[in-house]
């Protein structure tokens, strides 16, 4: 697909659409997301989840252009609409630059292209069109937040520079009541001892507050917190999650929240998308999760019944979980990339289902509208709300 | 009533007789704590820093020393010396102690000690210009190349380093230097152009030292997820390698360097000035190399030969046990 074929979706403040990021593995380009694509609409916050190793880190990552993988991204667009600014896609022609091409339907992966020089010239380009975009107004709170602070610079001097990228005429002093200023958002002791603090003299959930004053000191409109409350104990978690839900529902702020944590995406999000494997398999308003009942992507649903199960104290060992139990990106030829996990399949296969076999074993499901802003990706397609009702009873219409 | 009861300070039964005992058990065990923490002292930065510190009263102190306007002991016949003037007072052989100088007499039967100390003027400011060249070019080579790395550029800078680096830095400064005073109008004039050839040329010839360790740190950091962070939070790639990296990561192997190469070139003015006037220091100027050179067989445990030897000596230990002393402070201190 061409780069002008693209365009933002209405309403909308950041649209990916057909992004391909992979890695080196010897001589081969391993894709880790494959064709990944997003909506986020103005105002709004979506939920991304996926198990270990699904490409939604390194997905988000591109689309911000953090790229710390070669070869990265090598296709797709993601098109930023933020306030009364011209649209800017920072995957701009990223297609023609790149020297690997997204494979083909019958390939497993992608091939080398020549482009002679114009790689290194195209990232300069992208560096450029991202410092645009910082100064629009996106921010993003890191997992590691201990890591993601400059361990030879003081908290003091992080939070100025971050204060001055957005007010870049304030003097110190200006900054430094601006740091201050952040620090007591953050619920952290608003003072020059604190501004005077290592990173490694912080503990951890101190340190996650500085990660999240650092991202909101940017003053941004657009904000992504990657996992943000892993490895955080259950107290420091419910904190973190209270202080987000503040931060996220207050003004016209917008974002993504990646997470295994379903409550905590549950809580802070108005819609969800689902990755397994390097694909988005389904994307919809947050109720869809809520609710067993509702009908979702088989993987959703399994994903519902682990955390419902966690909830209540049992574990409950799923048909799926015994035929693979590992998500790492690996390509597994043609037909739906989930198949080998899918109740639904193993069911049509036993021959009482409603899917077409044939058909999941020989074509990739698309995202397909089932309801008013809900796709899925499977060929059940609307008739997962039977799937639905045959597990739950019918679902609740209140 | 309670039992207690008062006591006069005055009259309380303090140790009496030899200091020893006055000052008490509490004295010896503070004195005993004392030492024991200065086990845990860092001897480097203490030796280093004292080798420093001596090294730059010398050249304050050489400021107002000329040898050449001081009394010379040489007898006038025994002129195997470059410097000449100064009027014999006495027949002393070279080298030998002489009444009211401190370490004896050099060749030319001036005060030993007083051209030790204004020999530091031969390498001091010519070290400090070595140092400089090295670490801003050293420091913006490796920076670009590390930071923009897969491009032409890091592969043109890595190159040239590659083939400053494969050539032996001491002989590319000897062969400079033959050349240059070959060519030289009045090899023995221009002193001062001399050395700050010699500075320049061991300046670059560290260059790719520094660079390449620039390079590799560069490239490491960033990887980590701090750097990624500062491009998050809106950081122009400028702020975030001249900021975040140079000042803030890379200053321990700037500083350990500088150092390093500080007391590298003594040892190489010192080489080059033994070596002869026309690769090193003339003749003409006291020099720790010079000192060396004019003395014979027979002098080698002799004041002369021991003297600049350990002038030399110490002085590179020094600034190389400073060097690595404050790039550990720096990393220890912060993380």
């Amino acid at each position: 697909m061409s780069a002008a074929a693209y365009a933002p979706a209405p309403g909308a403040i950041l649209t990916a659409r057909d992004v391909w990021v992979g890695v080196q593995v010897g001589n081969l380009i391993k894709p880790i997301v494959q064709g990944g694509r997003l909506t986020v609409p103005t105002g709004g916050i979506l939920g991304l989840v996926g198990e270990s190793g699904s490409g939604k880190t390194q997905f988000v990552r591109m689309v911000m252009g953090l790229s710390s993988l070669e070869p990265g991204v090598f296709s797709g667009s993601a098109i930023y609409k933020i306030g009364d600014t011209e649209p800017v896609d920072v995957l701009d022609q990223i297609q023609e630059f790149s020297p690997f091409r997204p494979p083909g339907v019958d390939e497993l992966y992608p091939e080398r292209q020549r482009i002679g020089w114009a790689w290194p010239l195209w990232r300069r380009r992208f560096r450029q069109r991202l410092a645009l975009l910082r100064r629009l107004g996106v921010g993003f709170i890191f997992q590691n937040p201990v890591g993601a602070l400059n361990p030879y610079l003081r908290v003091g001097s992080q939070l100025v520079e971050a204060v001055r990228v957005a007010r870049p005429k304030a003097n110190r002093a200006e900054a430094e009541e601006g740091a201050l200023h952040w620090l007591a958002e953050v619920h952290l002791k608003a003072d020059r001892h604190t501004l005077g603090l290592y990173p490694h003299e912080l503990s951890g959930g101190m340190a996650q507050r500085v990660m999240i004053a650092l991202a909101l000191a940017g003053e941004p409109k657009f904000l992504v917190a990657d996992e943000p409350t892993t490895g955080l104990d259950s107290h420091i978690r419910l904190e973190i999650v209270g202080l987000l839900n503040r931060i996220m529902g207050q003004g016209d702020l917008s974002g993504i929240v990646i997470s295994h944590d379903l409550p905590m995406i549950a809580r802070l999000c108005d819609r969800l998308a689902v990755m397994y494997r390097g694909r988005v398999v389904e994307e919809g308003p947050i109720e869809a999760l809520g609710n067993l009942k509702s009908p979702n992507h088989p993987y959703t649903r399994e994903l519902k019944e682990r955390a419902e199960a966690l909830a209540q104290g049992k574990h409950r060992r799923s048909g799926s979980e015994r035929a693979d139990a590992g998500g790492t990106g690996v390509v597994v030829g043609r037909g739906c990339i989930f198949r080998t996990r899918c109740g639904l399949y193993a069911r049509a296969k036993a021959g009482s289902g409603i899917l077409d076999t044939a058909r999941c074993e020989g074509d990739l499901p698309a995202l397909d509208h089932i309801a008013e802003g809900h796709e899925v990706a499977c060929f059940a397609g609307t008739k997962l709300t039977e799937a639905a009702t045959w597990e739950y009873g019918e679902a609740d219409h209140d | 009533m309670s039992d207690f009861e008062f006591k006069d300070p005055s009259e309380s039964e303090e140790p009496q007789g030899s200091f020893v005992s006055r000052i008490g058990k509490g004295a010896v065990k503070d004195l005993i704590t004392t030492v024991l923490r200065w086990r845990h002292a860092d001897y480097r930065l203490l030796i280093g820093s004292s080798v420093l510190f001596v090294l730059v009263v010398f050249r304050i102190a050489a400021i107002f020393i000329d040898v050449d306007q001081l009394e010379s002991y040489l007898d006038s016949d025994d002129s195997g010396g470059f410097r000449g003037g100064g009027a014999a007072k006495h027949v002393t052989k070279y080298c030998r102690a002489v009444p009211g100088l401190l370490l004896g007499n050099d060749r030319n039967g001036y005060s030993l000690a007083m051209t030790i100390v204004e020999a530091v003027e031969a390498f001091f400011e010519p070290a400090m210009l070595s140092c400089a060249i090295a670490i801003l070019a050293g420091t913006l080579l490796g920076a670009v190349a590390g930071y923009f790395r897969g491009g032409l550029l890091e592969s043109g800078i890595k190159l040239s380093l590659t083939v400053v680096a494969a050539y032996p830095r001491l002989i590319l400064v000897i062969v400079a230097m033959g050349f240059f005073v070959a060519y030289m109008h009045d090899p023995g004039g221009a002193i001062r152009l001399r050395l700050t050839m010699m500075s320049t040329m061991l300046g670059v010839a560290y260059v790719p030292v520094l660079a390449l360790a620039i390079y590799q740190k560069v490239g490491q950091f960033q990887r980590e997820q701090f750097i990624e962070a500062a491009r998050a939070h809106g950081l122009s790639d400028k702020r975030i390698l001249l900021y975040h990296i140079l000042l803030a990561n890379c200053a321990p192997v700037i500083a350990r360097h500088f150092f390093y190469l500080f007391g590298y070139f003594i040892l190489v003015e010192t080489s080059l000035s033994y070596l002869g006037p026309q690769y090193g220091v003339p003749g003409s100027m006291p020099s720790w190399g010079n000192l060396l050179a004019g003395c014979s067989k027979g002098d080698l445990f002799s004041p002369a030969v021991l003297a600049p030897a350990m002038a030399a000596i110490t002085s590179i230990l020094g600034l190389t046990f400073l060097g690595d002393a404050i790039g550990e402070r720096f990393e220890k201190g912060r993380t």
